[in-house]
């Protein structure tokens, strides 16, 4: 009898959160047509949860820095040394930041946008961090006429999403030619090896240093794509260095490069003297304990910093925040939404077309805090700035090859 | 609003169709799949493949994808039909993962298609014909259409000779022996009619969303598909629908909660998790048979209560 009256009690329970929900989801309707009408609503997803969560806040925080700034009004420095007067807020209304989870699942980063283009009314969404991600909620967001501006993801197929698309960071094909300059320069590199995460980051570079270094005259002797998230990438390492390539073209995320160069310092591979890396700052903290491991290695950073970065971008946000940036990409989401602000309020409107041209324009003449944010007809960036660095003494430091 | 609805019923009667497949298998069958997304997958890639690549017509595409979940059912289940329940459980797992790297090696059209970029701007059918707003909801009614035929099919299927096999399959190997069933050619049989419904579920899928890619197609989707057929009820195939419904409306319903309460969006994806854990194991403990049980055939009348 007891044991009935509890399967009772669960049904009614599981029938009120159903009811729940459902009521939820019926009330947001009207609560979401009444804001529509006194703000602009620029929608951002982001991976909040799951294994890009870091980069997703620092993109987050970025992002609201921005927003902040043009709801109370700001002085936005421009290229020629100029300021331009924003706010408060655009074109008479306060922006509303919508920020939506994506955790790092293309279903979940489809049914944010969705909620954004459909429920929101977002006149530009912002995001994401992963090309997985931001290639078929791209699509999406394209077909419906919304400006989109990617944050951090750089896979070469963005190019053709569409009009609407923009890219606030040098896609890999930038990255592929820089890193066979260096690794020429450094070491006079003519046979090059990859070691890339399998994944459209990962193929994305490989493919773009394969291709740099045919036009150069060298080859591509090795080109070993990994699995994600293994705990022996023994065999992966020794088929990299089967062909006795002059220089190793790697990248693996935090932890993963811990063990990655771990295994290799093991292994006897010489990573200071032929390994080069993409991103190098996004292992740098997971080596300080074993930092023979990553000693002399080289490679290239997306050129974040200076004074004028810490004056506009990384002051303000440690005051804001208690604590530095957590991540390069926190700057390009500042800038991302800075450039979506400038354009509404070029193009004096949220229509989609408007917004589209001016971001070109208001591209072309903003300082970024990360650097010239120019885009080509087809919204990528025309070029990026990229710091080469080396690990030693237990940091990264400039280096000059 | 209207236009995330039609979405959300439309995701409801994808997976609502993939989860009446798993429940042929595990619900009737009582084979227990852990690689079920395999399905899904197959029917995606193939008629993507077949109508991009190969030009085929859209419907015979998703058809073709059918034919190949179908025929993979059969395949997975072919060597390992005799296998004990958790071998069986193993070997699934195994395969979905193989044919999750097979495509995540395999370069489809140019350098920048298939392998790790997935297939992108994967055609629509009939899409000429209606304007993008109709669109959606045309999707909609077409894959709820599709998810109350499959569900008849079902029904069907379990009021066939066929179906009490199966049936009496999941309770242990002794009855359909004792009848003289061949064992074996049952579990193919299931598996491959779960496969092909799976399959279609996929193909749906990808003329909808209109981009594939293998992190689509991970073990955890897998698991999903598990939730909500144990919180609906294994061996229901209305309970498992109504337990697609409530995961895909926690999934959802919980984006809109923030902007009523003040609550921290990173906080709240992590709620997301924990009311989906805690919501399966208050189901297996207080009601292990999900939130609607299959009903049992009764054979006889149970005795009158003595008074």
């Amino acid at each position: 009898m007891e044991r009935e009256e509890t399967i009772m009690w669960m049904h009614k329970t599981a029938l009120t959160i159903v009811t729940g929900f459902a009521a939820t989801l019926l009330t947001a309707s009207p609560h979401m047509t009444a804001d529509a009408q006194d703000t602009v609503n620029i929608g951002m997803f982001t991976s909040l949860t799951g294994p890009s969560a870091i980069v997703g806040k620092d993109m987050q925080r970025g992002v609201e820095l921005a927003i902040n700034r043009v709801n109370e009004g700001y002085e936005v420095p421009l290229k020629d040394g100029s300021t331009r007067a924003i706010g408060p807020g655009v074109n008479g209304s306060q922006i509303r930041l919508i920020v939506e989870d994506s955790e790092s699942r293309p279903q979940a980063a489809m049914d944010s946008v969705r909620k954004l283009v459909n429920v929101d009314n977002v006149s530009v969404v912002l995001g994401e961090y992963s090309s997985g991600l931001t290639l078929p909620t791209g699509q999406f967001i394209n077909e419906n006429g919304v400006v989109q501006i990617s944050i951090g993801a750089n896979s070469p197929k963005l190019r053709d999403v569409g009009p609407f698309f923009f890219d606030m960071i040098g896609l890999a094909t930038l990255q592929g030619s820089a890193m066979v300059d260096l690794a020429e320069q450094a070491i006079g590199a003519k046979t090059f090896a990859t070691f890339m995460p399998n994944n459209p980051y990962g193929v994305g570079v490989e493919l773009a240093v394969c291709e740099a270094a045919k036009e150069r005259g060298s080859e591509c002797v090795a080109t070993v794509r990994y699995e994600e998230q293994k705990t022996d990438y023994r065999a992966e390492l020794q088929q990299a260095n089967a062909p006795n390539p002059d220089a190793v073209i790697f990248f693996a995320y935090g932890a993963e490069a811990q063990l990655v160069l771990r295994q290799a310092y093991e292994l006897g591979l010489n990573a200071s003297e032929k390994w080069f890396g993409t991103e190098v700052s996004n292992w740098v903290n997971e080596v300080t304990d074993t930092p023979e491991i990553a000693e002399g290695v080289r490679g290239i950073e997306h050129d974040v910093g200076g004074d004028f970065y810490n004056e506009q971008y990384a002051g303000p946000y440690e005051e804001a925040y208690g604590e530095k940036p957590l991540t390069v990409f926190g700057g390009y989401g500042y800038d991302a939404a800075m450039i979506a602000a400038l354009a509404i309020k070029e193009a004096g409107s949220t229509e989609p077309d408007k917004i589209r041209e001016a971001v070109h324009k208001a591209a072309e003449t903003y300082k970024g805090v990360t650097g010239d944010k120019a885009v080509d007809e087809e919204g990528m960036q025309t070029n990026e700035d990229y710091a080469i660095l080396i690990y030693k003494d237990g940091g990264l430091q400039p280096y000059t090859p | 609003m209207t236009d995330f609805l039609i979405y959300l019923a439309t995701m409801v009667g994808i997976w609502g169709i993939l989860s009446l497949s798993l429940n042929l298998q595990y619900g009737v069958t009582g084979l227990v799949n852990l690689g079920h997304i395999v399905f899904f997958m197959l029917g995606a890639y193939i008629s993507t493949i077949m109508v991009v690549l190969a030009g085929w017509p859209i419907f015979l595409g998703m058809a073709a994808g059918v034919v190949a979940a179908a025929a993979f059912g059969a395949l997975m289940a072919l060597p390992t039909s005799n296998l004990q329940q958790d071998y069986w459980a193993i070997s699934t797992l195994a395969a979905a993962e193989i044919v999750r790297l097979v495509f995540l090696n395999t370069q489809l059209g140019g350098p920048y298609s298939g392998a790790a970029f997935g297939m992108s701007g994967i055609p629509r059918p009939l899409r000429a014909y209606f304007t993008s707003g109709s669109y959606d909801l045309f999707y909609m009614v077409m894959v709820l259409t599709v998810l109350a035929i499959c569900l008849a099919l079902c029904w069907w299927v379990l009021a066939t000779p066929f179906g009490r096999t199966i049936k009496a399959l999941r309770e242990g190997d002794h009855v359909p022996l004792a009848l003289g069933k061949r064992i074996a050619t049952f579990r193919i049989r299931s598996m491959a009619l779960g496969g092909g419904i799976g399959g279609l579920a996929g193909a749906l899928f990808a003329h909808y969303n209109a981009f594939i890619s293998p992190q689509y197609f991970l073990p955890l989707e897998t698991f999903i598909v598990w939730a909500m057929v144990i919180l609906g009820g294994a061996g229901n195939f209305v309970g498992v629908i109504v337990g697609t419904v409530i995961i895909q409306s926690i999934y959802n319903s919980t984006r809109f909660l923030k902007d009523f309460v003040p609550i921290d969006q990173a906080l709240l994806g992590s709620l997301r998790m924990i009311l989906i854990a805690v919501l399966i194991i208050l189901v297996i403990l207080y009601m292990p048979k999900g939130l609607i049980p299959e009903r049992r055939r009764r054979y006889e009348r149970p005795p009158a209560a003595q008074g």
